[in-house]
This record gives structure tokens, C-alpha cells and sequence, in this order.
């Protein structure tokens, strides 16, 4: 009878302390989810950031802007008209 | 057990004090008296215990949670818009709210400028003003003069200098202090309406319009950038608070506008792609309910509701034709001064739109010019009579219906060709020309004769099923269908009129797509896409023969490549290309203006395996020229040439550029 109770008694307090250590574990977990959370929403900030720069960047009206005053280029005006042929 | 107490009258000696005098003195009503009021009260601490237990549990408890519960939203972002090569075209942003506690603010700044004056810290003032009692600073340093004269002009009731090394503080009078601080004179409030872009006197002016409704939180301005904000944050204000909001951005602006669109104030698709498509992506912002404890971290989750985020939308658009359509349709706005234009460029085998551009145009980026007539997409929503680029279905029909081979002489002399009364006039008399010369020149009497031979029916069908008279399906809500009257309600006049583009009127759009019947050999035009498509849609059975199609391609090069043709500068180095133009008069009320037109240019390139579909239109050009050739065939040929080349399409024709015939004009000397 006694080693019975003692054994239950045992079992209760084991029970009881891992219900504490779940819960501890339930709260930290939350909190890293948290972080995670925030992390999350940041790198989707950044990607629409970057995605954003990169459109930009790679823009055609910059790059005309770009290869006609810095690198002077210019865009060759063709004549189109046949040899002999009279222009109406 | 005895009774320490007897609750009713037998007198009984009392145990411990048996004195006469005591019997005397305590008359055991009064000990009666006493337990009673005190099992009253044990009765209503009872009744209060219950009474919050029980009725007021719910208040008691909602009380509670505000401390301890806390709801967190989960922000989530609009789906982006794409091009079909993934660039992106439209993208939300997280930014921040910027909110301010204007008496708060005016306190905060008070407390710098007299830390300042002071040469203390504002925190060790905010101490001192937040008791209840007046205060005595001991100052470090002694005031210098200019320190005391400043305090002096401020005249701040609830600030007295005793001395150079003592100033006593007022918490009461305090607030009146701050009431008549002038905010564009601190330093601090400038490097803010900095920060913020808004001028000092404009930024004290809001807050003083808040200060006097008596408002605890102004909103200052939305969609600040990040990096702003944490700027604005580091000034350490706590009088400022900051929240969640997004920002739309268009990287390519004014180019893309009209098929883009933009978003409203709520985030909500107002025009373009953004309202067609704005339940795929709109989204839904979580929400994550919490038990947090008295540092605010979480202690219990009370349910996550997940954010979710719109769906990304790829349209069928090129950026880079979308680009090269932009420009050179405001190039030449701008050159023939014209009041506006449209251009529309398809693929030809797939009805996907490559790009669509219309001037005059805006920035969605710069919502202070969202209105007026420019948000108007010419190109879907505005129809008009064609002119003649609508002669091509007519000679097609014509064809179809075994009335005309393309060397089929027709007699257009002299010039002009009455039908049931009324004229059709020619530019001059061209005598007798060929089917294909008639489209070459252009020649109204030609088309004409081809149309009179038709019966209305006939000729109504074909047309609608070029998908005249019916709207484009891309889901504008305001795309315009045209205007085609029921075949049995045409004169014969009409019949010829709308033979060569008068009578009834389209969009560019509708140009544009009824020219895919001579790319693709489907019974109906295919549906137009604005989204990217995997695959080409199924063609059904075709409206013309293969031969019908392949000669009125050759007859629409030859309008662009033959000598003395209409269309020849709408000429591209390397390809074959062909297309009509056309110069419609504009109605103006119930007769044509001859002085305002509209140039029209509708092509195919390359020929040999027709990859685009371009049309160009440009409203009322007034400078160099207003026909079809002169204005709109030049701009096809810009866009043809740099899509072509962007497309990697192989050149079919081989360049015959005389070295003499090419100049490089433009360069710089």
C-alpha cells in the first residue's frame, strides 16, 4: 500500500512539473513564431523592394536616357525609299 | 460548548468578568447590536462578492482583457502586376502612417527647448513637471544672459527664473507654457516637417487646427518609406505614434498607365488591370489574438488567423514594346501637334496584347493628378469611324465571296461614283484600276463597287464577324462595342459608306483585333488577352479560305512596298511588312470637318509569318501632314522595327540600303 501510494504520488508530481515544462515550451515556441512573423513580413518588404529597384533600374526609359547622354548613341534614321523610285 | 454570548434575554452570569459594575455597563443588546451590524456586513461583502461574480462578470472581464488581451494584425500585400517577362509594373510597398499628439508634441517640445536653455536632459524636466507641486531646477551652469533674456521672451507662465542658478517649474500652469510656444520656432519640429516633406508653417498649421478641436492623434502623413520613418522615430517624439499602411508603386509611370491602372486611397483596384483584376489581387490582412504580460510579450495565443496575400498577375504586356509603343506614339503626337493618340500592338498569333499606349496619358505614381480626361483609355473605352483602314475587310469580302480576284480591273473614273444619289468622292480620278491598286491608293470608288455588288446581310455578318459591333471582352467595364446598325435598317448609301470605313465606328482595340482574320485562320477573331497565355487558343473554322488570306497579305504589302503606294512609310529595314492607311474626318455634328482628322495606320509584321499586329491612330494632328501615310505609317514602322528586333523575329527580306540612301541624321557635329 505504501510503495503504491508513493508511486502515484510520483506520478502526479511528474505529471503536474511536465504540464509546467509544456507550457514553458508552448510560450517559447510562441514567441519564436512571433519573430518569425516579423521576419517574414520583412523579407517580403524586401523583395518588393528589390523587385521594385530592379524595374527601375532596368527601365527602358533610364537606359535610353542613359545610352543617349552618356554614351552619346543615337539611333540610325534609314532611308527607306528604293533606288529610283519616286517618292509619292 | 457554552455560549460566549446568550442570544436571547436569560440573564447568565458571564463567565470571565463577574464584576456587578461590568453587568451593568454592558447591556447585552449592544453586544447583540454589534454582531448583527457585523453579520451585515459580512452579509454585503457576501452580496458585493456575488454581485461582481455574477452580474457584473462580463464588464469585469472584458476589463481585464484589454490589459492582458492584445490583437496583432498581420499585414498583407496586394498581388504585384507583371509583364509577361515578370518585370514588375505595379507593387505595394509597406510604409508607415505617421500620427501626432499635437498637445503632446508642443509639451515634448517645450521640454527640448528649456533642457536646452538649461543645459539639462528633457527627461530629468519631464520628472520635475510631472508632479504635482512647483518644482525647483538647480542649474549646473549659471544662466548666460542670453539664456535668461530668452526665458524672459518666451514669457512661459509656468517657468520663473529665481535666479541665474535657479528656475522654478509650475506643473499646473505648464501645459499654458507649452500652449504658447510657437512650433516653426524649434528646431526639432524643423528637422521633422523635413523629414516628413511638409513645410513648417503648413505642418504648425495642422497641428494647430488639431490642438483646437481638441484631437489626440492628427494623421500627418501616410506612406512614408521605411528608412523615413525609422528617421522620423529616431527624433524620439513620443508625442508621435506610427502604423501599418502600403504604398503603390508603377516603376514605368505614365507608359503603362492606361492598362495598368492605379488603386484608390483604400487600396481598392480603381482603373485598368488593378480593377479588372482586383479580387485576384486584393488581400486579407491576419490578425493573431494574444495574452501578453506586463512587458508585452506573449504569454497565450488566443487563435492565428493567417495573412494572405493577393496573387501576383502577369499580363500579357511587354515592357519593352510597351515602352518603344509609348514613345513613339508621344514622339509623334508631339511632332504633328495632335490632341491626342492611341496605339495597340496584338501578337498576332496568340490575341495577346503586347502593349497599349494612349496620349495624352499620367503618372499613377502622383495621385494629385488622377483625374480629368487623361485617365480615359482611348484605345478601349472611345470609338470612331475608321476611314479606310477599313477597306482591306471589304476587298477580303469581296474576295470570299468569288466578287473580285485581286487583278480584277475596276473602273474609278471620274472621280467619283454616285450611290442612290449621293457621291462617293475619290482624292482624284484614278481611272481604272486593279483590286490591289484600289488599296494601294486608296480609292473609295473602288471599294465601293466591290460593296454594291454584296447583299446587306452578307456583308453585315462578315463584318460582325471580324467582331465589329461587339465589345473586345478583356472586362473594362467601359470598353466599347462601336456602333453598327442591323443590316436591315442600312440605305444603300450606307452600304457603300461603310465599304470604305464611314457609317459606324470602332476602337482601336476592335481595328486591331479584327486584323488577327488575316493572321490566323479563325472562324471568329480569338478572345483578346490581357494576361500572359500558355498556350495559343484552339482556332476554330476559318472566316476566309487560306488563299483569301494569303492574297490579302500580298495586297497589303504591296499598299506599304509598291512604288506610289499610300502606306510606303510605314517601311521597315529587313522585313516585309504590310498594312492601310487611313484618314478619317471627324464629325462634327452632323457634317465632316475637313480641317480634323484622324490618321490611322493598321499593320502586320513580318509578313512572311505574321508575329505582330500593330495600329496606330493620332487624333487631330495639325502640323507636317494629317493623312494616315504621313502620320500614323511612321510610327508603325518605329514600333515594328525596335518590337521586331526585341522579339529576335529573323529578318525576311534582305536589306537593300544603298550606302548613299543611309543617313545617320541626328548625330551631333
Amino acid at each position: 500500500m505504501r510503495t503504491g501510494d508513493l508511486f502515484l504520488l510520483l506520478l502526479i508530481v511528474a505529471s503536474a512539473l511536465s504540464l509546467v515544462a509544456a507550457r514553458r515550451q508552448e510560450i517559447r515556441l510562441l514567441r519564436q513564431v512571433q519573430v518569425e512573423e516579423e521576419i517574414r513580413i520583412q523579407l517580403q518588404q524586401e523583395y518588393r523592394e528589390l523587385m521594385l529597384d530592379r524595374s527601375l533600374l532596368s527601365g527602358h526609359s533610364r537606359i535610353e536616357r542613359l545610352a543617349r547622354t552618356q554614351l552619346g548613341m543615337v539611333e540610325p534614321v534609314l532611308n527607306l525609299a528604293a533606288p529610283g523610285e519616286r517618292r509619292p | 460548548m457554552r455560549r460566549f454570548f446568550p442570544l436571547r434575554g436569560t440573564h447568565k452570569p458571564l463567565p470571565i468578568v463577574d464584576s456587578p459594575i461590568m453587568r451593568h455597563a454592558l447591556p447585552d443588546w449592544r453586544a447583540r447590536f454589534v454582531l448583527r451590524v457585523l453579520m451585515l456586513l459580512f452579509l454585503a461583502v457576501l452580496g458585493m462578492a456575488l454581485y461582481l461574480q455574477v452580474a457584473q462578470q462580463k464588464d469585469l472581464k472584458a476589463t481585464g482583457a484589454k490589459f492582458s488581451h492584445h490583437s496583432q494584425i498581420l499585414p498583407a500585400f496586394r498581388g504585384m502586376i507583371l509583364d509577361r517577362h515578370g518585370n514588375l509594373l505595379a507593387g505595394s510597398l509597406m510604409t508607415r502612417t505617421i500620427v501626432a499628439d499635437p498637445a503632446l508634441l508642443k509639451r515634448e517640445l517645450l521640454l527640448r527647448r528649456l533642457a536646452r536653455l538649461f543645459s539639462c536632459e528633457p527627461k530629468q524636466l519631464s520628472l520635475l513637471v510631472s508632479g504635482k507641486k512647483s518644482a525647483s531646477l538647480f542649474l549646473e551652469t549659471p544662466l548666460s544672459r542670453a539664456a535668461i533674456r530668452e526665458v524672459a521672451r518666451l514669457k512661459l507662465p509656468g517657468v520663473r527664473l529665481v535666479s541665474a542658478e535657479e528656475a522654478r517649474l509650475d506643473p499646473a500652469a505648464f501645459d499654458a507654457s507649452a500652449a504658447r510656444l510657437l512650433w516653426t520656432e524649434e528646431a526639432d519640429f524643423n528637422t521633422l516637417a523635413a523629414l516628413l516633406e511638409i513645410a513648417p508653417d503648413t505642418l504648425a498649421a495642422i497641428l494647430d487646427k488639431g490642438l483646437a478641436r481638441d484631437r489626440r492623434g492628427v494623421e500627418l502623413k501616410r506612406q512614408v518609406r521605411e528608412a523615413r520613418a525609422a528617421e522620423i522615430a529616431g527624433l524620439g517624439f513620443s508625442s508621435l505614434s506610427q502604423s501599418a499602411d502600403f504604398r503603390r508603386y508603377y516603376p514605368m509611370g505614365e507608359v503603362s498607365a492606361h492598362l495598368v491602372g492605379f488603386t484608390g486611397a483604400d487600396d481598392n483596384g480603381q482603373e485598368g488591370a488593378e480593377s479588372v483584376f482586383d479580387r485576384d489581387l486584393s488581400s486579407t490582412p491576419g490578425m493573431w489574438r494574444m495574452i501578453r504580460d506586463r512587458k508585452g510579450q506573449i504569454i497565450e495565443e488566443r487563435g492565428l488567423t493567417y495573412a494572405a496575400n493577393g496573387q501576383d498577375v502577369r499580363l500579357s504586356l511587354d515592357s519593352r514594346i510597351q515602352y518603344l509603343t509609348f514613345s513613339a506614339l508621344s514622339d509623334a503626337v508631339r511632332a504633328h501637334q495632335a490632341s491626342a493618340g492611341s496605339a495597340v500592338v496584338l501578337d498576332a498569333e496568340t490575341g495577346e496584347i503586347l502593349a497599349l499606349a494612349n496620349l495624352p496619358s499620367y503618372d499613377p505614381n502622383n495621385r494629385k493628378t488622377l483625374f480629368g480626361d487623361k485617365l480615359r483609355n482611348r484605345g478601349i473605352v472611345y470609338s470612331h469611324e475608321l476611314g479606310s483602314v477599313m477597306k482591306p475587310f471589304t476587298v477580303a469580302a469581296g474576295l470570299e465571296k468569288g466578287l473580285a480576284r485581286p487583278e480584277t480591273i475596276l473602273d474609278c473614273s471620274p472621280g467619283s461614283f454616285l450611290v442612290a444619289g449621293e457621291s462617293v468622292p475619290d482624292h482624284r480620278n484614278f481611272g481604272a484600276l486593279s483590286v490591289a491598286e484600289v488599296l494601294q491608293k486608296s480609292s473609295n470608288i473602288g471599294v465601293a463597287r466591290i460593296a454594291m455588288q454584296m447583299n446587306r446581310k452578307e456583308m453585315s455578318d462578315m463584318l460582325r464577324s471580324f467582331g465589329f459591333g461587339e465589345r473586345p471582352g478583356l472586362g473594362f467595364p467601359s470598353e466599347s462595342a462601336g456602333q453598327m446598325r442591323p443590316w436591315n435598317r442600312w440605305r444603300s448609301v450606307d452600304q457603300s459608306r461603310i465599304a470604305y470605313g464611314y457609317g459606324f465606328s470602332a476602337s482601336v482595340l476592335q481595328l486591331a483585333r479584327a486584323y488577327l482574320a488575316f493572321t490566323r485562320a479563325d472562324r471568329r477573331p480569338v478572345p483578346l488577352s490581357m494576361l500572359a497565355l500558355e498556350e495559343t487558343p484552339k482556332t476554330g473554322a476559318p472566316v476566309f479560305s487560306a488563299r483569301t488570306q494569303q492574297e490579302m497579305r500580298a495586297m497589303l504589302e504591296s499598299v506599304v512596298s509598291a512604288p506610289g503606294a499610300t502606306g510606303w512609310r510605314a517601311r521597315v529595314p529587313g522585313y516585309r511588312v504590310g498594312g492601310k492607311t487611313g484618314t478619317a474626318q471627324k464629325l462634327n455634328g452632323r457634317s465632316y470637318d475637313r480641317n480634323r482628322h484622324i490618321a490611322s495606320f493598321a499593320g502586320i509584321a513580318p509578313m512572311s509569318r505574321p508575329r505582330l499586329i500593330v495600329v496606330v491612330s493620332i487624333d487631330e494632328p495639325t502640323v507636317g501632314g494629317y493623312g494616315g501615310g504621313d502620320v500614323a505609317a511612321p510610327v508603325f514602322a518605329r514600333i515594328a522595327t525596335g518590337a521586331l528586333r526585341s522579339l529576335g523575329v529573323a529578318p525576311d527580306m534582305p536589306m537593300r540600303l544603298a550606302s548613299a540612301e543611309t543617313s545617320l541624321a541626328g548625330i551631333a557635329p
